[in-house]
């Protein structure tokens, strides 16, 4: 559609204007514009109701090289399939093109599907309960996983446009009951999911010499609770789970409990690398996963514009690489937002980390957030700046990202970063390269 | 989208209430009344709506699209509390465009102005609830309300103490009588307004605006809002279509209630985060209040 020169949306202007002014002494008159609205149809509705379904492509260029190339076909369904009784399916297949960082790991292009959602969920009285594959929020302060684990983020999805799925989904069984203010909610998982790179092996370098490892390994069964109480301005969570961890850690094992320690195997290992560099007989690396008690509180109060959001938590028995000792883990984290008079969005959180084992080099981690937003142009375009720097491993990054809405099926989002890498290494699924830009376009209906 | 409430629960009528009193008594007492409509109106009510945007051309007052409308579809349900039932609570779900379905929003407004607006919304691409901190309201500067050329200002309502008025003109107004009510912010309104000066044409009979026109700071007409397909509900006058003329930015924004049940019995549980997360006992409360759509 042509779009109209700034003479004629003048002209139209005054002319509307004008005419408006020319009567003013006479409200009576009918002088008014007349629009038939006949002409909007009404939607109606359809048994394809349920159904979204979004088309998508990104692609994220680093200097000299593509870093990210997907594209990807979602298809939802959800709704009433019986009085109390509701149903959510969300399926997507993803192609990672030949150039994507994720495909040359794999030697090729590919494809895979990943079922994101498909629960049931039954409501009778003041309970409910959901059955199947879902996620699990936990958590006030947004960018941190105090208490924010459960579901934990899948790091081969592009974190800045889908939110839907970054998530890696659980097969569990959730109850909830309610009362007008508080909530009691359960979970319990018989085999949990926690390899968040997925289809992406994770595959660590312990030392130069030594063969890589591969740290695959499947968790057994999860469950918790929160309680949740809601009160004028504020609410309050109190948490307990019996959790895995997401992250294997890479642990040596020997045959016998004779000889000497991983601790000093390792340490020979890197002071000598000799030619064969080889992990002494009888020992090999293995992965493992912490199986830990997690206990947690949060908090959001809303004061005027401002939203604090407090998150503190505590996990036992978590494993120290290449070592027989574990170590108790004390998370906090304190964040705000702030909603200024004319609506921009600013938000900050610092998250602090203790390790209380003190034969850990770096028992002590922060990591810094800062974000702002604000739509502008009718909601159609959401502008938002993000910067994070961590202590431990050392990084810092800033993103600009700017989602426009061209009309209700399309739209794009585009996305620079800069980055500090500092001790993150490259091939890191947190931040791509020191500078990159992604674009992604996406059609829903 | 702060002002979710009002645009919601009194859609059809708060427009008329936006920002009315009346030193003058018979322009207070007209908007005394219309004022009590609305929250009668808003006790126990459930709608279904879509809200259409597009930018327009027009040829010898005759206004048409000029481009594709976009359309949101909502569902809302709301409820006056309070001893004089100033108190709300309200629901709003997006059903359409489908980028934007499940998105639902809870929010409870106060009468008592020293008491924050208290809103959550539930993201659906996240499954999270967020709470937001919107303070009061009163002081931030007017946003659109889902996109459209409404803003939160033209869904406000109550801010009677704000507004100088005068009755400018009656008689009849096509086939109806009316009054022509002029409205002027006092200073502490103008800080915070889009307008200069607000018109509001009101039905003598029926108490339902028929048009309204703003102006802005400058005193240019800014927009125009009419009226139609006023109907008879439960012995309330409503208008089921609306439409918003920006005369300078050359959008409209059209508001149609498909469908309306008014006075029915809506539990509290209902509103309450319950309702952003609990699918099925969402569908299964509004599939009953469905069922007495007008």
């Amino acid at each position: 559609m042509k779009k109209p020169s700034t003479l004629h949306k003048f002209t139209t202007v005054t002319a509307l204007c004008c005419s408006l002014a020319a009567h003013a002494d006479d409200f009576l008159g009918g002088d008014d514009f007349a629009f038939d609205s006949s002409a909007l149809e009404v939607n109606e509705s359809s048994w394809t109701d349920g159904f979204k379904t979004a088309l998508e492509h990104s692609h994220t260029q680093i200097p000299g090289d593509a870093s990210r190339e997907q594209s990807s076909v979602r298809v939802v369904y959800e709704g009433n399939v019986a009085e109390g009784v509701y149903l959510k399916v969300d399926n997507r297949y993803r192609y990672f093109w030949h150039n994507d960082d994720l495909a040359e790991n794999r030697g090729d292009a590919y494809g895979h599907n990943k079922l994101q959602r498909a629960w049931l969920q039954y409501s009778r009285g003041a309970c409910s309960s959901t059955l199947g594959r879902q996620t699990l929020i936990w958590g006030t302060v947004e960018g941190t996983f105090v208490t924010d684990i459960v579901t934990p983020f899948d790091y081969t999805e592009q974190l800045l446009t889908d939110y839907g799925s970054v998530r890696l989904a659980q097969d569990m069984l959730v109850g909830e009951c309610f009362s007008s203010q508080s909530q009691l909610q359960v979970f319990y998982t018989p085999e949990a999911r926690t390899d968040i790179y997925q289809h992406h092996p994770l595959i660590v370098d312990i030392a130069p010499g030594f063969p890589r490892a591969r740290l695959d390994i499947d968790p057994e069964e999860e469950w918790g609770l929160r309680y949740k109480w809601l009160g004028d301005g504020y609410d309050l969570s109190l948490m307990y789970a019996r959790l895995y961890d997401n992250n294997p850690t890479p642990m040596l094992r020997g045959n016998s409990d004779a000889g000497p320690s991983p601790a000093d195997i390792i340490g020979g290992a890197l002071g000598q690398i000799t030619g064969d560099n080889a992990i002494p007989d009888g020992y090999r690396v293995e992965p493992a996963l912490a199986q830990f008690n997690l206990v947690g509180a949060a908090s959001a109060i809303a004061i005027g514009r401002l939203l604090l959001k407090v998150e503190a938590a505590y996990r036992s028995e978590q494993l120290i690489a290449f070592s027989d000792d574990t170590t108790e883990r004390y998370d906090a984290a304190v964040g705000f937002e702030y909603t200024t008079t004319s609506n921009h969005i600013i938000n900050a959180g610092i998250w602090g980390t203790h390790l209380s084992n003190d034969a850990i080099a770096v028992n002590d981690t922060q990591v810094l957030s800062l974000g702002w937003r604000k739509t502008f142009l009718n909601d159609n375009l959401v502008m938002s700046l993000l910067g994070n720097w961590s202590s431990n491993p050392r990084f810092a990054s800033a993103t600009i990202l700017a989602d426009y809405r061209w009309n209700d099926y399309w739209s794009t989002a585009f996305a620079i970063s800069a980055a500090d890498l500092g001790e993150l290494g490259e091939n890191n699924p947190i931040v791509a390269a020191e500078e990159s830009a992604t674009m992604s376009i996406k059609y829903e209906f | 989208m702060l002002k979710i409430k009002s645009f919601m629960l009194g859609t059809l009528c708060s427009l008329a209430t936006l920002g009315l009193s009346a030193s003058e008594q018979s322009g207070h007492a007209i908007m005394e009344k219309m004022d009590r409509q609305q929250r009668e109106i808003s006790d126990g009510t459930m709608m279904r709506m879509q809200l259409s945007t597009c930018k327009f051309g027009h040829k010898n007052k005759q206004i048409s699209c000029v481009d594709t409308p976009r359309v949101k579809v909502l569902e809302s349900v709301s409820k006056q509390y309070g001893p004089q039932k100033k108190d709300s609570k309200g629901i709003s779900i997006v059903l359409e465009p489908a980028s934007e379905r499940g998105i639902g929003m809870l929010t409870y407004n106060y009468d008592d102005t020293t008491k924050d607006t208290e809103s959550w919304l539930y993201l659906s691409a996240l499954g999270k609830v967020k709470r937001m901190a919107s303070g009061n309201g009163e002081d931030s500067e007017p946003v659109s309300v889902f996109g459209s050329e409404f803003t939160t200002e033209d869904m406000e309502s109550g801010n009677t103490d704000e507004y100088t008025y005068q009755i400018l003109q009656k008689g009849p107004f096509g086939d109806r009588n009316v009054w022509v009510i002029e409205a002027i912010p006092k200073p502490m309104r103008a800080a915070k307004t889009e307008y200069s000066k607000l018109l509001y044409w009101v039905d003598q009979e029926r108490y339902t605006l028929l048009k309204a026109q703003t102006y802005d700071k400058r005193g240019k007409p800014f927009k125009q809002i009419l009226f139609k397909d006023i109907e008879k509900i439960n012995d309330y006058w409503l208008a089921r279509d609306v439409t918003l003329i920006n005369l300078q930015s050359q959008r409209l924004s059209n508001m149609k209630t498909e469908s309306i049940t008014m006075n029915v019995t809506v539990d509290d549980e209902f509103l309450t985060q319950r309702t952003l997360t609990d699918f099925a006992f969402r569908e299964k409360t509004l599939e009953a209040l469905r069922k007495n759509f007008q």
